[in-house]
């Protein structure tokens, strides 16, 4: 197990370390300027190539990088061009609450419904419920969440206001505070993912309970709940797993569309924003922060494998 | 009506009636947080740094300059106690400044900084730049005297004191030097709000500044009286219309602004919302390259002008009349500086017109390149139709604003792109008249004009001269200009004393309990 651990470790500095130039490069060669937008569009070229200049965004792009890598080896990302001149990574710290709990929120819920949901499904199979199962999931999986989301806006939050259409609320400011402005954008988020963790517990239940084991088990008079959660799903649980912590670490990046459409402060929204406005230090230290937490979310989901299913070695 | 039922009738009026605000509608109340929201958040809060409309949303109930602008455009002292004395030859301004003003930070406003903030923006603000070739001296004469001295007579200097968007507002002297041509990430004004907090990609928060000395004249504009009843204002950059619609529908926010013109027939009738339609704040424009390719031939020019269907465009651009308007002056009806020279050439939709210009000039069929940007690319397709009848090949490239603000550095890249020019008090402020936009526009007559208007500080002369200058655009065509622009803003109905001008300000406003 260290040996693994050791080998993933070096492979996560490697693939940090390609991301972080592919994202150097791939914005700078971009169109597109900082001190044009900071100036205005009514502003001459005059005034931006000045602008610029005093940024030092007129150096060359090898000169560019060559100090951008400096800083990257002693772990100075560098300071946001329109966050107030503020160090990246407290940029990106102040857009992880709102993300981190929008994604534990609506994980959470996916999980939960997905995995009971799936189970039941499975266990009734070819019944009503497991008819209707199928074409809920279907529909969650085909709703694009923009279109889902601003629905919820509607009934809740204008028709029967009884939660805040958009906005966030800091957990400082109270819980349930916090609470009320994360309970739509978390349906929204895990209507999709509900569907995807259901379906596939539901296939991977189908395909254990065929099994002679559970056969077997059944025919010792072993309880229907005990065959389903300790012999079945124990085993049908794995792929569940991988699906889920794909989920986790797609929703630790920031839920772009979500976050825009409920205007949560979070990782995702910061990204786009950085991205219309050529920020390139909060570009290229986003982009490496969901580098990191993609690759110690599948570290995790690695080790999680040898914890449900302890034949697994590496 | 039994004489029970018209017991229980007068009870229920009785409670009614004590259970209502105490509070009559347009008597201003104290208190509140005001939820705003905007569709961006600004690029910075330093108002020399920058030209951006939204910087100054927020600025403007922060920051003041020495003089100010009514609505109507006249020039009022602000932070000044009076308008300057001027020498005979007019090239030496003395302004004396109030003695009551203090700064956000408690410092006590003098000459000083008053002499440092006008040489910072005019070493790094583009209109203070241009002010500056003819400034010789900025000093501190005394204590609460500041001394301007021309190198040659400058009919804009009291209207570039006075504007508000990427003008001279007052910093303390210590910002200054921090930040000598960065933009600074202090805000520290004079006016009645007072920067608090700004939670990137979230919002900004203002809050009330307890020192604040108003001036004792009525309010109008960005002069007078500025009462901050708020005590917080709470700006959201939200670039989502959906969401800034729905978050005043919701109550989550108080007010919203650029909300789409089409939403204004349903939002009217909402009891809780209150709908406002901005006076015309700019005009939409297509930006024409002099200098490279295809036009810079004068008649293919004139060609695109000659197709212009300016009704057609706006409509099918821009939705609902009553958000926009056909007039083919480079100022405002609403301003003095009004024009309608060379107007035959407005409007025109002559496509046969056009058509034999295209045969003048000899084109070929050639490429023009125009790139707009999402809020204008509608206008476009509208005006390209006529522009294909008439025969000319129009590449319309859509683009977000980022990219097309960098590929028009290049003008060899191009040879239109749409835009807005935005509404100033004095003309010469305006992009329109500035010669050095886009590819640029070097035609010696402009340059002349544009030189004498400066120069000259009589109305009727420097009128005469914008209307000269403004012909000879329509007939060089450097630009083509389509039509004035509203917009539709929304709030909450609690919100009052609301001035719906040009530019957003908040001081005055209060919220109904």
């Amino acid at each position: 197990m260290l040996g693994f651990l050791v080998k993933r470790f070096f492979s996560m500095a490697l693939v940090l370390l390609v991301v972080s130039v592919t994202i150097f490069i791939v914005m700078h060669l971009l169109p597109g300027d900082p001190a044009a937008i900071m100036l205005g569009p009514e502003a001459t070229n005059e005034d931006v190539a000045a602008l610029k200049a005093e940024m030092g965004l007129d150096k060359p792009v090898l000169i560019q990088f060559t100090e951008w890598t400096g800083r990257i080896i002693q772990g100075d990302l560098g300071k946001s061009i329109f966050f107030q001149n503020r160090p990246v990574p407290d940029v990106i710290a102040d857009h992880l609450e709102a993300t981190v709990l929008l994604t534990l929120l609506s994980l959470g819920m996916a999980t939960l419904v997905g995995i009971t949901t799936g189970v039941l499904a499975a266990s009734a199979h070819e019944s009503l419920f497991d008819r209707s199962f199928m074409f809920f999931t279907s529909m969650a999986v085909a709703v694009p969440n923009f279109w889902l989301g601003l629905m919820l806006v509607l009934g809740f939050a204008i028709m029967v206001p009884i939660l805040p259409a958009a906005g966030y609320s800091p957990l400082s400011d109270g819980f349930w505070s916090c609470l009320s402005y994360l309970v739509l954008p978390s349906i929204t988020l895990a209507a999709g993912a509900v569907a995807l963790i259901a379906r596939m517990t539901r296939a991977c239940m189908l395909d254990v309970l065929q099994n002679e084991y559970i056969r077997t088990a059944k025919a010792k008079g072993v309880r229907q709940s005990l065959v389903i959660f300790k012999h079945a799903l124990r085993n049908a649980i794995i792929p569940v797993v991988t699906v889920i912590g794909m989920s986790f670490a797609n929703l630790m990046g920031g839920a772009v569309v979500t976050e825009s459409i409920f205007n949560i402060p979070g990782v995702g929204r910061l990204l786009i924003k950085s991205v219309f406005t050529r920020d390139y230090p909060v570009i290229e230290g986003v982009v490496l922060y969901i580098a990191i937490a993609w690759t110690l979310i599948n570290l995790l989901v690695d080790i999680i494998y040898t914890i449900i299913d302890p034949r697994l070695e590496y | 009506m039994s004489t029970k039922m018209k017991m229980i009738f007068m009870a229920i009026m009785a409670f009614l009636l004590m259970a209502s605000p105490l509070t009559a509608a347009g008597t201003p109340v104290t208190g509140g947080v005001l939820k705003i929201a905007i569709d961006s958040d600004p690029p910075t809060l330093d108002i020399h740094s920058t030209r951006a409309t939204l910087a100054v949303f927020v600025g403007g109930n922060m920051y003041e300059g020495l003089y100010a602008f009514t609505t109507k455009g006249e020039i009022k002292p602000m932070l000044a106690s009076d308008m300057p004395l001027v020498s005979n030859d007019k090239l030496t301004y003395t302004i004396p400044l109030r003695q009551d003003i203090t700064f956000h930070n408690g410092k006590s406003m003098t000459s000083a900084d008053v002499a440092a903030s006008l040489n910072r923006w005019g070493k790094i603000a583009s209109y203070g730049k241009q002010l500056f070739a003819h400034i010789d001296s900025v000093t501190a004469k005394d204590e609460h005297t500041v001394v301007i001295q021309l190198k040659e007579k400058w009919g804009t200097l009291m209207s570039s004191l006075a504007m508000l968007l990427g003008g001279p507002v007052i910093y303390p002297q210590e910002i200054c030097a921090k930040y000598p041509a960065k933009p600074s990430s202090e805000y520290i004004g004079t006016g009645p709000y007072m920067f608090e907090e700004w939670r990137p990609n979230d919002h900004i928060t203002l809050k009330r500044f307890e020192g604040y000395s108003p001036l004792d004249t009525e309010s109008n504009g960005y002069t007078g009286r500025k009462t901050a009843y708020l005590d917080k204002l709470v700006f959201y950059g939200i670039s989502e219309e959906p969401v800034r619609v729905n978050g005043v529908e919701g109550g989550e926010y108080d007010f919203a602004d650029f909300v789409p013109s089409d939403e204004y027939d349903r939002l009217k009738d909402v009891k809780k919302i209150k709908t406002y339609i901005s006076p015309p704040r700019a005009w939409f424009v297509f930006v024409l390259n002099t200098k490279f390719g295809p036009t810079k031939n004068k008649k293919i020019r004139q060609a695109m002008l000659a197709t212009m269907d300016v009704k057609g465009t706006m409509a099918a651009g821009y939705g609902d009349q009553i958000f926009w308007r056909v007039d083919p002056s480079l100022a405002l009806k609403e301003q003095v500086w009004h024009s309608t020279a060379g107007e035959a050439a407005y409007n025109q939709n002559n496509i046969e017109k056009a058509k034999a210009l295209l045969k003048e000039a000899g084109y070929k069929g050639e490429k023009i390149v125009w790139m707009s940007g999402p809020l204008e690319y509608n206008l476009c397709v509208a005006a390209k139709a006529n522009m294909v009848k008439a025969g000319l090949n129009i590449d319309l490239q859509s683009m977000e604003w980022a990219t097309l603000l960098s590929r028009r550095k290049n003008p060899e890249l191009w040879s239109a792109f749409s835009s807005g020019f935005t509404a100033k008090a004095d003309p010469s402020l305006t992009t329109a008249m500035n010669l050095k936009y886009g590819a640029g526009w070097d035609h010696p007559e402009a340059k002349a004009l544009f030189k004498s208007f400066c120069n000259e500080s009589d109305f009727k002369t420097r009128h005469e001269i914008l209307s000269k200058f403004q012909e000879l655009v329509y007939s060089e065509v450097p630009y083509i200009k389509v039509g004035d622009y509203k917009n539709l803003r929304i709030s909450n109905h609690r919100v009052q004393g609301f001035a719906n001008d040009l530019y957003l300000y908040f001081f005055n406003v209060w919220k109904e309990k």
